[in-house]
């Protein structure tokens, strides 16, 4: 396990580059992202361990960071004050751009994995912004209505994004459809699940805020979300309304992040308030569940794995992209970056 | 910028425990196709055993009135019932008075009826084994009915002379008991006042004529025409009944305080009729089924019964049973008792009454809102029934959620259910 | 309390919701809405020939068939398979079959009579729809009807008002067609299976040439916008049948909509809702009793939790030290409330361009 002290700094989000294996990108923030300034990390995995390539220091806390998939040394930055900063990794100091179109708190950045020319932002302030480098204002606004935790482009489609919010609903929006009033939102889907009716008989919890989701990278219409409510669920876009696919439970406190691997078409990891990272399957690997015999909802999800060095609420992993599969890393409140290997966790 | 507070404040919100999935009372508050449901919870009211209306029903006559009420109003295709599980103590031939109230009250043949006896906690009981059935298929809807004539079967215990196996045994001999005995023994050992029991008593009656006089209880009743002879002409005459009538207003500590002593020959001998629960008629029913059977029915989802469970302890305090049910309900259903709104608990006494606030640490603004079998009475079959006809009501009127129902039995048990309104 | 949620601000901000989205049964006729959009598909032939593999490659299992059989969440234990009943031909439905007395006069309602073949709720239920679709005497109340099935939206169960009916030219009429299919295909055994998706599949490429000819109308004047259509149009021939089948029946979004309007407000949105115009709160002055008592509320949220690592949290810590109001926030610093000494400080601020 390699360890990165983000001394003064408590960590928010962990991105690897998509360009190169050994760089990864940290937001973090002072006095847990309550007060103070915020911190972005650019550092890199070298045979002595991690170091710091360099910092840029942010007036505001940094909630959340996300690579350009377009450009190598380029990222962005979502911020306590509602700016998105957009950052060239070869200078110094300050961001090429300071989009100041949000009002409240950016709790999240994506990047467009597919067109890779543009990119995403959500906010406290209920809305989702989409972004070029090239331009000083947004592109386009989407309506959330909630305070949006997490958005993210799909990885299969370069015009669907989708988002996760307070008001504990999965919405996924479409870009290529018309605006008119419903604002490219194509799908609203209660996570917790829909009141019972004569048609309705799956489980239906009280609502509670979602504060992460991710795109599964292998199969293109199942979303895991988490939240407050402490379980990871998947959906599948092909049935929106048919609740979710598998209840992943397990965490003790809020779940903050979760990220699919990119190798293994069935597993996720995530963090959570409990101060553990876990690792999980959904249980759809072929030949999984053959030795259970039913298709009892989420019966073949379970945890594989946790890792529990962090002492304070885990908030960020991202699954290492190349080299040996099953290396991650993850920060956390306690001022640490970890790398380590999934495998190293799993039990039995 | 923006304030710390916000921030800190959205935090706070991803701690709430109450929100979180592994909280007992968030499962609790689940919706799945598989719970047991209420779609229907009615009584009638409660009166004086030998003085009140129902003083002259029998208890078929009381069962026919009931059912017959629950049959038409639940708007439930009567074929659908399978099964009505009377809960009843004291009448003899139970299963006969089920079966052929059953049908008289226009049920059709198909809808059969069993009998369950846990004495006081039998009410909860028949909730309890209509739900099993139900859970094990066995079918699919039933009906629970706690029911009681203390006027027409009067509880002379059993004059079934006991072998002397039980009456030497230890623990066994405790059951020669009377139940006035055992709240002299909850009194003494745990050393609860004449004045506290007095005080509690007194609350009892004081929240039942609030109860009563804002209307709250006609949430609850279902009024029936019952036959009434007057004592005197001896006359016979048709009435509508459907007003508690125990509950005397104006109770006061003090009042009660000038009652002597029911039982001086146990000591600390601090037992009153002011301050134990009354004899009482009356009879209370609940319709169950599985949550997507209601679904498809169309069905009313009233609350939905979360499970009950059941505890023994020494026959001679055998008042203290809720202090062992309750928590052992709470336990598995992982609920804290924070986690609960409404608690009712049947009066048997004021001591075990008083006890059980105490050692369990409740909030007395959930305890009994309405009052209970102090002010208002113990048809003994019919408590565990009625208990939940009002903690629903209660938890509507307040608008909250969950209500456990409680009560200790007599020759040394407890149950306590958990019940969830979902008005 | 989850179902406390109430507050003064919750109608007007629903109202705004409301008045946001356009439900206009004009909107409805006028726009095309379509799952699937062009550029979504190219006007290759073999495009969507691997798509049969692909979707069996992906599915471990339909998550339809998972609904109903979930294990009772209290522990109770699920009805052992052996008393349901057996089938048509069993010798208990003879006897069921039997009509020895008279039957109680009914209630005007038409009920269902107990039934063979009762394998489960999900199967009466699916007999169920396909009773109510021929009996519209039945009276379901107004919004519990929603469709399970994707495609089948437009069956008899919605009534009451609910403009379902007529209104579905344009891009509905595929799911029209779906619809009948759909009926019919209830009428037999409860199979839903690759066979109807990759129907609804076809349908709705159908679909989408004809909304290619008619050409997209973009709300958006943006060439951006165009550039990721665009892009798009370029991505999907590189895609190996990857593609989102996305269900946008505008009533099943109206039924959301409608059903988060009634949800009162979650955490942060209680704390502060989005509605665009909420300046004050950012201006305000720090409430430092009011952040103490956040912070004792949080520490009471996890005073249960024993373990060392919360014991030793230093976020705790900090917790507890806001609680006691030995430290406070001023300005963008933590201080500590005796001397204005610096408590738990960051590495000190540079002047920074924002």
């Amino acid at each position: 396990m390699l360890e990165f002290k983000t001394t003064g700094f408590n960590g928010y989000a962990v991105k690897y580059s998509p360009f190169f294996d050994n760089k990864i990108a940290v937001a973090a923030s002072a006095n847990f992202g309550l007060v103070g300034n915020g911190r972005l990390y650019i550092l890199r995995l070298t045979p002595h361990g991690i170091q710091a390539e360099k910092w840029f220091d942010t007036q505001d806390s940094v909630y959340d960071t996300a690579w350009s998939e377009g450009h190598e040394n380029q990222i962005v930055a979502g911020c306590g004050d509602g700016s998105v900063k957009l950052y060239d990794i070869a200078l110094n100091e300050f961001p090429v751009q300071s989009y100041e179109e949000h009002n409240r708190e950016v709790y999240a950045v994506h990047w467009n994995l597919v067109a890779k020319d543009t990119f995403a932002s959500s906010s406290w302030d209920g809305t989702i912004k989409i972004w070029s480098p090239m331009r000083t204002a947004s592109i386009l606004t989407l309506p959330t209505h909630s305070c949006t935790y997490s958005t993210a482009f799909s990885p299969h489609s370069p015009s669907i994004i989708s988002s996760v919010t307070s008001d504990s609903h999965l919405r996924v929006f479409d870009l290529r459809t018309p605006a008119s009033a419903r604002n490219h939102l194509v799908n609203l889907i209660p996570i917790h699940g829909q009141p019972p009716s004569s048609n309705n008989h799956g489980p239906f919890s009280p609502p509670s805020e979602a504060l992460t989701h991710d795109w599964n990278k292998y199969r293109n219409t199942i979303i895991a979300t988490a939240g407050v409510d402490q379980i990871i669920r998947t959906f599948d876009l092909r049935n929106p309304q048919g609740g979710p696919v598998a209840l992943l439970r397990g965490h003790d406190y809020a779940v903050r992040r979760v990220a699919w691997s990119p190798h293994l078409s069935d597993v996720l990891i995530s963090a959570s308030y409990d101060m553990t990272c876990r690792v999980w399957t959904d249980g759809t690997a072929i030949g999984q569940n053959a030795h259970l015999g039913n298709t009892a909802l989420g019966a073949g999800g379970r945890e594989l794995g946790r890792m529990g060095h962090h002492t304070e609420f885990a908030t960020g992993v991202d699954w290492c992209l190349f080299g040996s599969e099953g290396w991650c890393a993850s920060t956390a409140w306690d001022e640490r970056v970890l790398v380590w290997d999934v495998r190293s966790f799993m039990m039995g | 910028m923006a304030p710390a507070n916000g921030r800190l404040s959205a935090v706070l919100g991803h701690l709430n425990s109450s929100a979180s999935a592994s909280s007992g009372r968030a499962r609790l508050l689940e919706k799945n196709p598989d719970d047991i449901v209420i779609t229907f919870a009615g009584r009638t009211a409660l009166t004086k055993a030998k003085k009140g209306g129902l003083k002259d029903t029998n208890i078929d006559d009381l069962l026919i009135a009931l059912l017959t009420e629950v049959r038409e109003r639940s708007n439930l295709d009567p074929n659908l019932v399978e099964d009505v599980c009377l809960a009843n103590v004291l009448s003899e031939a139970q299963g006969y008075m089920a079966r052929s109230s059953v049908l008289a009250a226009g049920f059709p043949v198909t809808t059969a009826a069993s009998v369950v006896n846990r004495f006081c906690s039998s009410g909860l009981l028949a909730v309890q084994q209509i739900a099993n059935q139900i859970i094990a298929g066995s079918i699919d809807v039933g009906i629970a009915i706690g029911a009681e004539s203390m006027s027409t079967n009067p509880d002379n215990g059993t004059s079934t002379p006991l072998s002397t196996k039980i009456t030497e045994h230890p623990i066994g001999s405790q059951m020669t008991q009377p139940m006035g005995q055992t709240s002299e023994n909850v009194a003494g050992q745990f050393s609860i006042s004449r004045e506290a029991q007095d005080a509690f008593a007194a609350k009892s009656y004081q929240k039942a004529e609030a109860a009563q006089k804002a209307g709250w209880f006609a949430d609850e009743i279902i009024p029936i025409t019952v036959q009434v002879k007057d004592p005197k002409t001896g006359k016979v005459e048709t009435r509508v009944v459907d007003q508690d009538d125990g509950i005397r207003y104006g109770t006061t500590a003090e009042s009660l305080g000038k009652i002597r002593a029911a039982f001086p020959q146990w000591k600390p001998s601090f037992t009153t009729g002011g301050n134990a629960s009354q004899l009482t008629d009356g009879a209370a029913a609940i319709l169950l089924m599985k949550r997507s059977r209601a679904l498809e029915l169309g069905q009313p989802i009233v609350g939905k019964f979360a499970g009950a469970t059941v505890v023994g302890l020494e026959p001679r305090i055998m008042g203290i049973g809720p202090t062992y049910a309750i928590p052992k309900m709470l336990g598995k259903a992982g609920l804290d008792i924070k986690d609960v709104d409404v608690i009712e608990i049947n009066e048997a006494f004021g001591s075990m009454g008083v006890y059980c606030v105490n050692k369990l640490g409740l909030d007395p603004a959930k305890v009994n809102p309405r009052g209970g079998a102090i002010a208002f009475g113990h048809p003994l079959g019919c408590t565990g029934a009625r208990q939940v006809v009002t903690a629903l009501s209660e938890l509507r009127r307040r608008n909250e959620r969950i209500a456990v129902t409680s009560m200790c039995v007599g020759l040394g048990m407890g149950m306590a259910g958990i019940f969830v309104s979902e008005h | 309390m989850a179902d406390n949620m109430c507050g003064p601000s919750n109608a007007l901000q629903n109202f705004q919701k409301h008045s946001t989205v356009d439900r206009t049964l004009q909107q409805d006729r006028l726009v095309q809405r379509h799952p699937t959009s062009q550029g979504f598909r190219t006007s290759s032939a073999n495009t969507g020939l691997l798509d049969p593999e692909f979707e069996a490659f992906q599915a471990g299992h339909l998550p339809f068939e998972a609904q109903g059989l979930r294990p009772h969440p209290q522990g109770f234990v699920e009805a052992p398979q052996t008393f349901q009943q057996p089938g048509a031909s069993g010798w208990a439905s003879d006897f069921q079959r039997l009509n020895i007395s008279n039957p109680i006069p009914q209630l005007h309602q038409p009920f269902r009579s107990q039934g063979q073949n009762t394998k489960g709720w999900r199967q009466e239920f699916v007999r169920h729809q396909g009773d109510v679709a021929a009996d519209r005497n039945m009276q379901l109340p107004a919004g519990q009807a929603g469709p399970s099935y994707r495609f089948s939206s437009m069956n008899g169960i919605n009534m009451g008002g609910q403009h379902m009916g007529g209104q579905h030219m344009g891009g509905f009429t595929s799911a029209q067609a779906q619809s009948s299919s759909m009926a019919q295909e209830r009428q037999q055994e409860d199979v839903f299976d690759e066979a109807a998706f990759a129907r609804a599949f076809e349908e709705a490429a159908q679909l989408e040439d004809e909304v290619a000819q008619q050409g997209l109308e973009a709300e958006q004047d943006d060439s951006q916008v165009d550039g990721i259509q665009e892009a798009a149009s370029q991505q999907q021939q590189g895609q190996l049948g990857e593609e989102i089948l996305l269900d946008k029946s505008a009533e099943r979004l109206l039924e959301s909509e409608e059903t988060l309007t009634t949800q009162g407000l979650i955490g942060a949105d209680q704390i502060h809702h989005p509605s665009g115009t909420n300046w004050q709160t950012q201006h305000q002055p720090q409430d430092h009793d009011a952040l103490a008592r956040t912070a004792s509320q949080l520490l009471d949220n996890v005073q249960d939790d024993q373990s060392s690592k919360f014991q030793n949290s230093n976020f705790l810590r900090l917790m507890r030290q806001l609680r006691d109001k030995e430290v406070t926030v001023k300005g963008d610093k933590i201080v500590g409330t005796n001397m204005g000494e610096d408590v738990d400080s960051p590495a000190p601020t540079e002047a920074l361009e924002a």
